[in-house]
């Protein structure tokens, strides 16, 4: 591991909400085609560390860097970044003003300046991987939760980024419905893309992940692949979760 | 229960529908119960105000001057009763026609008696003057008495104006009939009080100042009528109707005041929205912006004083500010004022609106357009207004038809809208009743086709969510 041509590098991370301090000195590393699974308990920080990635927050302090890029540089290029990140959230986001297509196709046609034809040629292609191919025409309020949040993810897709944030993806789901988005992550993930995902699915981080976080009061407390994760925790406070959630 | 259609909802709305029509028959008799117009009149009574008419007009008319008016007598054969507007008399009418009663000798003995008049006159001896004066008259009354009179029918007309009010009313054409044959010695001055005498004669027929004159004349006040009571309740209300409404719309082409006060107030209101919605929405963007990136402090301190002021004074006091202090010094016209005025107070509710709206939308909206890469400016353009805009719709066109009202009170400066339309027909006629009902009609349909348009338009959107 190189830390040099780490794609992501985070230093001295600190954020806080007025007198709350939620990230409380981060430092970490991502390479090029990790799964990174970051589990915690709620308040611990795992989603502000993410939504910090790609600067829907800002740091109070640290930086970080994406391939060896300083983007919390002040004359950093916040909208090029977040481009290259992908982000899918857990209240899927979709614009609900616009077709399944459209949602898809104005972030390439106005950011990438992809022709329309090029652009909707993508969208359906990217459907059709998730098996929603047939739904381009129709608005986010007439899908299921779990197709919305398919679509999210291949909306982000659609940008061709490099690296592809999940924040909770499959909370606001319905049992039944978590399934078919994990499976989209799962396939997303054997394809190679890099991937930050928070959430509370441990089947998931166990079968997928390459290395898991586990993060505690604002530190990350622990990380280290899934085997060693869960077969042998160190933390006193990650086998504690551990017992709850497992 | 086997006709289910006669539940008892179908009784409900039938019962209100019974109850809002009996309101309204009640509301429409009652309304025009007080004007009490009848025109059932016998040939006697008709007779009364037409002499009280011809009695009052040498008085009238010739101040200090000669005229033969006196010598012209109607008499009423028949009253006939008018469609809508008026007493049709049928009458004789007898006249001296002094042109040709008087002779060229007679002519010259009285252009003597008038010089030595003038000179009596212009020296300040008024005694002499006025003797000379009378005998004159006299002389010319002499002259005519000994005349053949001329005698024909002629149509005149009776207008009631209010109870008890009459007007005798003669057409151009009852004018030359009555009066054409004859030729008036003394001249009658544009303003009447003043005439003075003038040894000329006068072709009345070809004269229109004389023309209008005698015309005046016959503007009878106070005319106390015996009107028989006939006719049921309904005809009668019915037929005042009829007579208000002519009155009001039809004669003189009136209603011409409306449909131009209605032009101006829908510019006024057109106008003022648009420049309302585009200053509101980018007072709006601009509040929002600065509430939440934090940047346009100063400018977010401006838009907060206008909309302090705007919403903390009421939009009269600030058109009357606009007008007479601001605008008016330089010469600014009052539409352009208006127009100023009703945009400025419109955008600042606009701009509370708007901003409500914006901040209404989910702030993940926000979030996936930045997180695609979209910066905020073209979030807001592709994302957050469209969705804003649809949500704020319906408010915004209340906003719109409040202004529509609201505009009325440009009549304050003057600007002929539809509620000055009103108030000049009603200062024309005396009649309050149709023209106010009329201006409120008129903005209530207008605000009903709006409601209607608005609710179109919102289905539309709402379908696009489906």
């Amino acid at each position: 591991m190189n830390g040099n041509d780490a794609l992501i590098r985070v230093s001295g991370l600190y954020k806080s909400f007025g007198e709350l301090e939620v990230l409380k000195g981060i430092d970490t590393r991502i390479q090029k085609g990790e799964v990174v699974v970051i589990v915690g308990a709620s308040g611990s920080g795992k989603s502000t560390l993410l939504r910090t990635l790609n600067l829907l927050e800002n740091p109070t302090a640290g930086s970080i860097f994406f391939e060896g890029e300083e983007v919390t540089h002040r004359k950093a290029d916040v909208n090029r970044h977040r481009q290259r990140m992908g982000m899918v959230f857990q209240q899927f986001n979709l614009f609900p003003h616009m077709t399944i297509l459209k949602n898809m196709t104005i972030g390439p046609m106005k950011l990438l300046k992809k022709s329309k034809e090029e652009a909707e040629k993508t969208a359906l292609e990217l459907l059709r991987r998730v098996g929603l191919e047939d739904r381009a025409g129709a608005y986010p309020n007439q899908l299921s939760g779990g197709q919305k949040q398919r679509v999210a993810i291949v909306r982000a897709l659609a940008m061709e980024p490099e690296v592809m944030l999940f924040d909770e993806p499959t909370s606001a789901l319905d049992p039944e419905m978590v399934g078919e988005v994990l499976e989209v992550m799962k396939d997303l993930a054997k394809s190679g893309m890099t991937m930050v995902v928070v959430t509370h699915e441990m089947g998931f981080a166990r079968e997928v992940g390459t290395r898991i976080m586990f993060m505690n009061e604002g530190v990350i407390a622990e990380e280290a692949p899934p085997a060693e994760f869960f077969g042998n925790p160190k933390n006193q406070r990650l086998k504690e979760f551990l017992s709850k959630v497992l | 229960m086997k006709k289910k259609k006669w539940d008892l909802r179908s009784f409900g709305i039938l019962g209100l529908a019974v109850v809002v029509l009996v309101a309204l028959a009640i509301l429409i008799t009652t309304s025009f119960a007080d004007t009490k117009v009848s025109r059932e009149m016998s040939v006697k009574e008709a007779q009364r105000i037409v002499d009280t008419g011809f009695s009052e007009l040498p008085k009238k008319v010739a101040f200090g001057a000669v005229t033969v008016f006196d010598h012209s007598k109607v008499t009423v054969k028949s009253c006939d009763y008018g469609n809508n507007k008026d007493v049709i008399l049928t009458c004789e009418y007898e006249t001296i026609d002094a042109a040709s009663e008087i002779s060229k000798n007679q002519k010259d003995i009285i252009d003597n008696a008038y010089a030595i008049y003038r000179r009596e006159k212009d020296a300040g001896n008024m005694m002499n003057a006025t003797k000379l004066r009378l005998a004159i008259r006299e002389q010319i009354e002499g002259y005519i008495e000994n005349a053949k009179p001329l005698s024909g029918e002629v149509t005149l007309y009776l207008y009631e104006i209010e109870e008890g009010k009459f007007s005798l009313y003669l057409s151009d054409e009852a004018v030359d009939t009555c009066f054409g044959g004859v030729v008036k010695i003394g001249k009658i001055a544009d303003s009447l009080q003043t005439a003075e005498y003038e040894h000329e004669t006068v072709d009345i027929k070809n004269n229109g100042t004389v023309r209008t004159a005698i015309k005046d004349c016959f503007k009878l006040s106070n005319y106390d009528s015996q009107k028989p009571e006939t006719g049921n309740f309904v005809v009668k209300a019915w037929r005042g109707f009829e007579y208000d409404f002519h009155r009001n719309f039809v004669e003189d082409g009136r209603w011409a005041y409306l449909v131009q006060g209605l032009g101006t107030t829908l510019s006024i209101t057109a106008l003022a929205g648009l420049m309302g919605v585009v200053l509101g929405f980018l007072v709006a963007i601009i509040r929002c912006t600065n509430q939440m990136t934090g940047k346009l402090v100063f400018i977010d301190r401006i838009c907060q004083v206008y909309l302090t002021v705007v919403r903390g004074t009421p939009v009269m006091v600030q058109l009357l500010i606009i007008y007479f202090v601001l605008l008016l010094p330089i010469g600014v016209p009052k539409f352009l004022s208006a127009v100023l005025c009703f945009g400025l107070n419109s955008g600042a509710y606009v701009a509370e609106i708007v901003r409500g709206g914006i901040m209404s939308i989910d702030k993940g909206q926000n979030e996936a357009g930045r997180s695609l890469g979209f910066n905020y400016a073209q979030t807001m353009v592709h994302f957050i207004m469209p969705q804003a805009f649809k949500a704020v719709l319906p408010a915004l066109a209340n906003e719109f038809i409040t202004l529509l009202k609201e505009s009325s009170v440009a009549f304050y400066i003057g600007v002929a809208d539809l509620t000055q339309g009103g108030l000049k027909i009603r200062s024309l006629t005396y009649s309050n009743y149709m023209p106010l009902i009329a201006v409120a009609l008129i903005y209530l349909v207008i605000v009903l086709v709006l409601t209607k348009l608005v609710g179109i338009l919102e289905r539309r959107l709402r379908k696009s969510e489906r």
